[in-house]
């Protein structure tokens, strides 16, 4: 029995490659890109005017910072000082946003669920939970694709696949906190799409000066799977020249390149279900995360299930939000004596 | 069973798997450890209840029968009292044949001790929020004097002076019922979980064919191959709400680790507390020890549970001691008391760290 109630905060916090979310009890809902960036020297310190830079902010001045990303790959970085204060530095800035910093300097209780890749969640647990200490009181850490099928209440009979920047991650829901066996990564995800627009590009127009950035945003605005609604032109230099070029064609071809990949994973994963609850699986396949919102995913995956006789993939109705705000959920479910304790 | 106590009990199952997994990082054992070893007990557990469930079988019968209406439930428990045994777990589950794996040795080491107790030190235990349950109400009187004294009124009376007390010490209370009204043992055990209670505390007032017999009975859950409580059990199982397979289900699903361990110390406790403060009162309170007895509301509850007889209505100076309001807040302080030593003896590191800002 403790003398005097303390007020607590709940959050869930999804640690994603390339975007990271935070929903929070108070109703605060913040995302960061997962970029932190330290000036290269001292005039690069004098211009952008402060020693560290997160998030969009990181990514604007990537020519002045030494840029780091904390989950690439889905993996947290261990190498370098750098690395590991640069995953502090991300969580700092995401709770910082949602006031959260500001409620536990105050006093209230913090108690977080944090989501991450499955191979994170594998390898670098121990990491992590070094990386928040201090920012939080209470920590319970579960694999992202986890967090969504909590927070949809997916918890029989279902399949979860978060595609996000670094991973893609499967999770199949029997009822029970899953296994290694009922998961799944694969590396081919947003960032790999990216990867392979750029590698096409430059295969089709020798000499295109084109960053990793400008193409991932070519993707995030026209980026589609199936048929084109209209012809995809950009402005790019080539040989110095500021040309026009048409990438329809190597847009769709990057795209679509992720539907085998995923649907054989997918339908792995079935077979690997007892078969009485197979079809009811494959009913309730959920795609969440960022690079699930490309048009026409969903359809291509459901068409893969047909020779399997047939199932129904639906998105998520806030992809971006699924993974923090099932965090959140499992926070507020937990019983409280479960939580672990973490050090100052 | 509704879907959303479907899903409730889904996500209860789920997060013990999430927190398995993480005091799994924590003390750095394989992953999947703990979920094996608590897979290990459920089986040791099932092979208990099927070896030595005759006399289980005999409550459950007796509360088919009053259930189905083939017989009318004694509103107060018949049969000779018997002798007041030492508190054990009848037909206790006898050491599995095969040694344990060298994994189960490692989790037992980190996590529990000798007693199958959680090391505190690992998950740090606090009582946050008690589930009080004031037995009988509604058409269901429990037991009476017949001049106007009922266990319903005494009961809910009781349990909201301990709601109040509970309240002062910044505890949060969950009351099953807080009116002369008729709720299912089905609904309060459902509510206790749902509300995530860290303890349940069922109060009942006791009736003994032997009107000179008086004093307190603490239960928590187990096998019982007493007759007398064989049949008190399906007397205060009657109307629970729970089918025949809901109660093979729930007796499926009983870990008789941790909670039942819990259970004993805190049954341990609030015997201790009440018969402390009582006999300052009542000189002549007979502290009538722990037991175990299969109640409904204490194999459906998902937390440590206990069911307390708090004094004797059928005794003539316990029923007018029980009409005095000062002697049934010396009990509801009683069972805070318990409530408190529980606390303590759950996690004295916790309680050291917050001496002095006790209630």
């Amino acid at each position: 029995m403790s003398a005097e109630k303390k007020e607590d905060i709940f959050v869930g916090i999804d640690l994603g490659t390339y975007r990271s979310a935070i929903s929070t009890s108070e109703g605060e809902k913040k995302t960061v890109e997962s970029f932190v960036g330290w000036p290269v020297d001292m005039v690069a310190r004098k211009v952008l005017k402060r020693s560290i830079l997160v998030g969009q902010e990181a990514i604007d001045n990537r020519s002045m910072l030494e840029i780091h990303r904390p989950l690439e790959r889905g993996l947290l970085k261990e190498g370098s000082e750098k690395d590991q204060l640069a995953v502090r530095q991300l969580i700092a800035h995401l709770v910082k946003e949602a006031n959260v910093e500001k409620a536990h300097k105050n006093g209230c209780s913090v108690r977080a669920v944090v989501g991450v890749p499955a191979e994170a969640l594998r390898v670098n647990r121990q990491h992590l939970r070094e990386a928040m200490r201090g920012f939080v009181d209470n920590l319970i850490i579960v694999s992202e694709p986890f967090a969504v099928a909590y927070g949809l209440d997916a918890l029989l009979h279902a399949m979860v696949i978060d595609v996000g920047a670094g991973t893609t991650d499967f999770c199949v829901m029997n009822g029970r906190y899953p296994t290694e066996d009922d998961q799944r990564t694969l590396l081919n995800a947003g960032d790999w799409v990216d990867e392979q627009l750029h590698k096409l590009l430059e295969e089709k127009h020798p000499g295109i000066k084109v960053s990793v950035h400008t193409v991932r945003s070519w993707k995030e605005s026209w980026g589609f799977i199936g048929t084109p609604k209209k012809q995809i032109k950009v402005n790019v230099p080539i040989g110095g020249r500021p040309t026009e070029i048409d990438i329809t064609e190597e847009v769709k071809a990057a795209c679509e390149g992720l539907v085998a990949p995923i649907a054989e994973t997918m339908q792995d994963l079935i077979a690997a279900v007892e078969s009485e609850y197979q079809e009811k699986v494959r009913q309730n396949i959920i795609l969440a995360g960022g690079s699930s919102l490309l048009p026409g995913f969903a359809a291509h995956l459901e068409a893969s299930l047909a020779e399997l006789g047939g199932g129904s993939v639906r998105l998520a109705n806030d992809p971006v939000w699924v993974g923090s705000d099932g965090g959140l959920a499992l926070a507020q479910d937990a019983p409280k004596s479960d939580w672990e304790k973490l050090p100052a | 069973m509704s879907p959303e106590v479907k899903l409730a009990r889904l996500k209860q199952e789920v997060l013990r798997g999430v927190v398995d997994d993480n005091i799994e990082t924590i003390v750095g054992l394989p992953r999947g450890t703990l979920r094996r070893e608590r897979r290990r007990r459920l089986v040791r557990l099932r092979r208990w209840l099927l070896a030595g469930s005759g006399t289980l079988s005999i409550a459950l019968g007796a509360w088919i029968w009053t259930e189905t209406g083939l017989g009318a439930a004694p509103s107060t428990p018949p049969g000779n009292r018997p002798t007041v045994r030492p508190v054990r777990m009848a037909g206790a589950p006898t050491p599995v044949a095969d040694e344990p794996s060298q994994v189960r040795r490692l989790a037992e080491r980190l996590f529990l001790g000798r007693d199958q107790q959680l090391v505190p030190e690992v998950i740090p235990l606090a009582v946050r929020t008690v589930a009080i349950d004031p037995g009988h109400g509604g058409r269901d009187g429990g037991t009476s004097l017949g001049y106007g004294l009922h266990e319903k009124d005494l009961t809910l009376d009781i349990a909201q002076r301990l709601e109040a007390l509970l309240e002062e010490a910044q505890v949060d209370v969950v009351m099953t019922r807080t009116a002369d009204q008729a709720v299912s043992l089905r609904e309060r055990t459902e509510l206790a979980n749902l509300s995530h209670a860290d303890l349940f505390i069922s109060v009942h007032v006791n009736w003994l064919p032997d009107r000179t017999a008086r004093g307190i009975e603490v239960y928590f859950l187990g096998q019982t191959d007493d007759p007398f409580l064989t049949r008190l059990a399906a007397a205060e199982n009657s109307d629970s709400g729970y089918s025949m397979a809901d109660y093979r289900a729930l007796l499926e699903g009983i870990y008789a680790d941790v909670r039942q361990d819990q259970s004993h110390q805190l049954a341990r406790a609030l015997q201790q507390a009440l018969y402390e403060t009582l006999v300052r009162e009542n000189p002549e309170v007979v502290g009538r020890g722990v037991m175990t007895a299969p109640f409904v509301v204490l194999i459906a509850t998902e937390m440590p549970a206990i069911l307390a007889e708090v004094a004797c209505i059928s005794n003539d100076r316990e029923a007018r001691l029980l009409a005095i309001p000062r002697y049934r807040q010396r009990i509801a302080e009683a069972l805070r008391d318990g409530v408190q030593r529980y606390s303590e003896s759950v996690n004295p590191a916790l309680h050291a760290n917050q001496k002095g800002t006790h209630p």
